[in-house]
C-alpha cells in the first residue's frame, strides 16, 4: 500500500487590491494578484486610464512565488505590497485591500478594456456588479486524495475563519447590516459557498469534466467553492476570507488556515476525522459568519449548541497549538488573539464610520492607513 | 444533545459441557428439561441448539469490577451445577476434540425449527462465544458508536481467541470459531448504517420478506441488540481465563464513552469500508496477537501487538475515569504471554498432540483467578 505523502503545508496568497482616487477616494481600478495566472489582472474603471498597460511591466514581477511557511510569505507579502505602494505613488492612486469599497459604485459607463469582454460576457451584469474582493490562501497538500479528504472535513471551520476574516460592512455607501457583504455578493454566483461532501479526488474530477462537457464552465477554474484542490497548483484553495487591509491580519489568518489544515492531515494520519456535516447545516454557520462576525454565536454541532464565535476559535487555537511551532507560526497565531479582543476588519470599520458622523470617505481613508501601513 | 452514554455492562458466555473422564461434550440441558420446557434452578439457564452448550449472562452492571463479582458469581454456579452431575465446565470457543456430527440436538420444538432452517449449518455451529453489551441509550448515538467500533473489532477479537482446534485437528488459525461461524447469514463486521431509521428499514425489510422473525436473527459481529438499549459486541471467542473477559469487556466500555466524548468535540474515529475491516478480521483469527493489522489511517501493516497497545493507550483517559485500570490490566499481560488459543497451543506441544491435555488445561483455566 502506498502511504499518503505528508504534505508540504506550502503557502501562497492571492489578494486582490482596490486602486482608489486619492482625493474623491472613489475605486478607480482592481488588482487580482493571481497565482494561477501568474500575472495581475486588471479591471478599470476608464480604459483612458491605462492602468494595465502601465502595470504590465510591474506585474510580471509581483506574482506570487510559493511560500515554505509563514515567515517566507510575510517576506513575499510585504514585497508585493510595497511594490503596489510604489506604484501607487508613480501613477497617483491609493491601495486598499478590503471586501468591499465603502462606497464606490461601479455601474454601467465604467467600461472595461477589451481583453476582458470574454470573461464579463459570461457572467453578464454579475459579473459587472461583482465588486467584491477575496484572499485566496493556499495551502500545499501535493495528494489530490488527501486534498479531497481534507476539504471534506475543513468546510466546518471556514464559517469561524470567515469571522475573522470579515472585511465588507459596507456597500455602496450604506451599511449592510452584515460584516461581509462581500460574501452575499459572491454567493449569488454558480458554484459558490461551502461545497458537498465529494467522495473521492475522482467524484471531484467526476463533477468538474460533467461540467466542461455540459458547457457550463470554460475551465475547471470556474468552479468557485469556498474551498478547492486547485486545478493547477497542488493546493487546497481556501476562498472564503474577505481581503483584509492589515497585513498582520492577513498571516493571521493565513496561519490559521494552514494549522487548521495540518491538524486535518494530523486526525487523518491518527484514524481520526473532524466530523463531517451537511453542507445545510454549515450553511447556517456561515450565515451567523457573515451577519454577525466575531460578534456572534455559531453553532457546535457537536454539543448541538450556540457558542460565542471568540470561544469557538479559542478552543481551535488550543487544538492545533500541537502544530504551531512545528509551521513555525507562533507569533501569527498569536496575533489571533488580538483579533478576537480587537474584532475584525469589518468591526474596525463601523467604529471608524460611527466615530466620523457616518463618513465613508472616513473609512476609505482608515482602510488606506490600514493597507499601506507595512510594517 | 445526545445524552451521555449509560455505559452499563452486561456480559453473556456460552459454555462447553464435558465429561471429565472421557473429556469430550456430553449431553448437559436435557436433564434440565421436563415437558418441553426448561425447568430451572437457581438462575436462567438459556437452553443452546447443541445439549453440551449452556449460555448464561450476567445482570445489568456499572462497573468492571461488578461485572467481575457476577461473572464469577456466574461460573461458579454453573461449574458447581455441572460437578453436581459429574461433568465439568469448559471456556473455550471450539471443543478440541469433540465432533459436531455426534452431538444430540437439544429437543425443543425452536431448535428443531433452526435445524430445519439452516440444516447440516446449524449443526456445524458447535460453537461458543462472548457476547458484551454495553449499555447507551440514544438509538442514533448505539449506530454512530456501531459504526466506529467496527474497525477495532479484529483487534478485540485477536485478545479473545480460543479455538485453534477443531474436530481433533490443529487448525492453523487462533480463531476457528470465527470461520464456522460466518457460514451463517447475517454475520460478519456490518455495513454502515448511518441514522437509526436506516438500520429499522432494513430489520422491516428483513421482517416483512420473512427472513427473520425479529433483529434478534441478525448475527453481525456488533449489533444494537433488538430488545435492551444496549451496543452489543459478538465478536469474541469466549475467554477462557474471566479476568480477560472482563478486560475485553472493559476495554469495550471505555470505548464507547471515548466515542461519545470525540462526538462532542467534533470529530469521530474514520468509519472504514467493511471490506477493509474483514481484511483485519481474517487476520486477527488466523494469527491471533502474532500477526500484523493493517492501519488504514497510516496505510500500513503494523504489529497486532503494538496496535492494541495503541488501542489501549488511545482510551486511557476513559479507563481511569471508569475506574478499570485493574480490569484492563490483563491485556498487558497478554500481549506478553498470549491469549487462550496460544496457551492450548503449547499444552499441545507439551503433551505431544494430546488433545485430552488441552482439556484438562481448559477446565483448570476456566476456573483460574476465582476457584485457585
Amino acid at each position: 500500500m502506498v502511504p499518503y505523502r505528508q504534505p508540504s503545508f506550502n503557502i501562497g496568497i492571492e489578494e486582490e487590491y482596490q486602486l482608489v482616487d486619492p482625493d474623491s477616494r472613489e475605486l478607480l481600478a482592481y488588482l487580482t494578484q493571481s497565482m494561477s495566472r501568474e500575472r495581475m489582472l486588471v479591471r478599470e474603471r476608464h480604459p483612458e486610464l491605462d492602468f494595465a498597460q502601465r502595470i504590465g511591466r510591474a506585474a510580471i514581477e509581483v506574482g506570487t512565488p510559493v511560500c515554505v511557511d509563514i515567515q517566507e510569505a510575510r517576506e513575499e507579502l510585504l514585497r508585493i505590497r510595497s511594490t503596489m505602494l510604489r506604484l501607487g505613488q508613480s501613477m497617483g492612486f491609493r491601495v486598499i485591500a478590503a471586501g468591499t469599497h465603502p462606497f464606490s459604485t461601479w455601474s454601467e459607463q465604467g467600461a472595461l478594456i477589451p481583453r476582458y469582454q470574454a470573461l464579463v460576457e459570461d457572467m453578464q451584469i454579475v459579473a459587472r456588479r461583482l465588486l467584491a474582493f477575496g484572499m485566496h490562501v493556499h495551502i500545499g497538500i501535493e495528494d489530490r486524495e488527501l486534498a479531497v479528504d481534507v476539504m471534506n472535513t475543513v468546510r466546518y471551520l471556514l464559517p469561524h475563519i470567515l469571522c475573522l476574516a470579515t472585511s465588507s460592512p459596507f456597500w455602496q455607501g450604506r451599511d449592510t447590516g452584515l460584516k461581509s457583504y462581500r460574501t452575499v455578493l459572491l454567493d449569488a454566483l454558480p458554484r459558490t459557498g461551502i461545497p458537498n461532501e465529494f467522495a473521492s479526488y475522482a467524484d471531484w474530477q467526476n463533477y468538474v469534466d460533467t461540467l466542461m462537457r455540459t458547457n457550463s464552465i470554460r475551465g475547471p477554474g470556474e468552479v468557485w467553492y469556498d474551498v478547492r484542490p486547485h486545478h493547477r497548483f497542488p493546493t487546497l484553495e481556501i476562498r472564503i476570507c474577505d481581503a483584509l487591509p492589515n497585513v498582520q491580519d492577513v498571516l493571521a489568518v493565513t496561519a490559521l488556515i494552514q494549522a487548521t489544515v495540518a491538524w486535518m492531515v494530523d486526525l487523518r494520519y491518527r484514524n481520526m476525522s473532524f466530523r463531517l456535516y451537511e453542507r445545510t447545516l454549515i450553511g447556517e454557520n456561515k450565515w451567523r459568519a457573515v451577519r454577525d462576525g466575531l460578534a456572534g454565536r455559531l453553532i457546535d454541532f457537536g454539543i448541538e449548541q450556540e457558542v460565542p464565535v471568540t470561544e469557538l476559535l479559542r478552543e481551535l487555537l488550543e487544538r492545533v497549538e500541537p502544530l504551531v511551532d512545528r509551521l513555525n507560526c507562533r507569533a501569527e497565531i498569536e496575533h489571533v488573539h488580538t483579533m478576537l479582543e480587537r474584532g475584525s476588519s469589518a468591526d474596525q470599520q463601523l467604529q471608524i464610520w460611527e466615530a466620523h458622523g457616518q463618513d465613508p470617505k472616513a473609512v476609505v481613508d482608515f482602510l488606506i492607513a490600514e493597507t499601506e501601513g507595512l510594517p | 444533545m445526545i445524552p451521555r452514554p449509560t455505559l452499563t455492562i452486561g456480559i453473556e458466555e456460552e459454555y462447553q459441557v464435558v465429561d471429565p473422564e472421557s473429556r469430550a461434550l456430553r449431553s448437559f440441558i436435557t436433564q434440565f428439561i421436563e415437558d418441553g420446557r426448561v425447568v430451572m434452578v437457581e438462575r436462567e439457564i438459556k437452553p443452546e441448539l447443541h445439549q453440551a452448550m449452556v449460555e448464561l449472562g450476567t445482570p445489568v452492571c456499572y462497573t468492571a469490577a461488578q461485572a467481575r463479582d457476577e461473572l464469577i458469581r456466574q461460573r461458579r454456579f454453573i461449574c458447581r451445577l455441572a460437578e453436581e452431575k459429574g461433568l465439568a465446565i469448559v471456556a473455550a470457543a471450539t471443543h478440541p476434540f469433540s465432533k459436531w456430527s455426534e452431538q444430540p440436538i437439544t429437543p425443543l420444538p425452536r431448535y428443531q425449527g433452526v435445524i430445519e432452517e439452516m440444516r447440516l449449518l446449524a449443526q456445524r455451529l458447535l460453537i461458543f462465544g462472548m457476547h458484551v453489551h454495553i449499555g447507551i441509550g440514544d438509538p442514533d448515538l448505539t449506530l454512530d458508536t456501531m459504526n466506529v467500533v467496527r474497525y477495532m473489532l479484529p483487534h478485540l477479537l485477536a485478545l479473545s481467541t480460543s479455538s485453534p482446534f477443531w474436530a481433533g485437528r490443529k487448525t492453523g488459525l487462533k480463531s476457528y470459531r470465527t470461520v464456522i461461524f460466518e457460514d451463517f447469514p447475517r454475520t460478519g463486521i456490518p455495513d454502515v448504517y448511518r441514522r437509526w431509521a436506516d438500520f429499522q428499514a432494513l430489520v422491516r425489510t428483513l421482517v416483512n420478506t420473512d427472513c427473520i422473525p425479529d433483529g434478534s436473527k441478525i448475527w453481525w459481529d456488533v449489533r444494537p441488540h433488538h430488545k435492551y438499549p444496549t451496543l452489543e459486541f459478538r465478536i469474541f471467542d469466549i475467554c477462557t481465563r474471566l479476568d480477560e473477559a472482563i478486560a475485553i469487556a472493559a476495554l469495550c466500555q471505555a470505548l464507547v464513552l471515548w466515542h461519545w466524548k470525540l462526538r462532542r468535540q467534533n470529530i469521530t474515529f474514520r468509519v472504514y469500508r467493511r471490506e477493509l475491516i474483514e481484511e483485519n478480521k481474517w487476520r486477527a483469527a488466523r494469527y491471533g496477537l502474532d500477526g500484523k493489522l493493517i492501519d488504514f489511517g497510516k496505510k500500513a501493516e503494523l504489529p497486532a501487538r503494538a496496535l492494541i497497545r495503541e488501542l489501549v493507550e488511545l482510551v486511557e483517559e476513559e479507563i481511569e475515569e471508569l475506574g478499570s485500570r485493574e480490569a484492563i490490566a490483563p491485556i498487558h499481560r497478554m500481549l506478553e504471554t498470549g491469549t487462550s488459543a496460544d496457551r492450548q497451543l503449547r499444552v499441545y506441544d507439551a503433551a505431544d498432540g494430546d488433545l485430552r491435555a488441552v482439556v484438562d488445561h481448559l477446565i483448570r483455566e476456566t476456573k483460574a483467578g476465582w476457584d485457585d
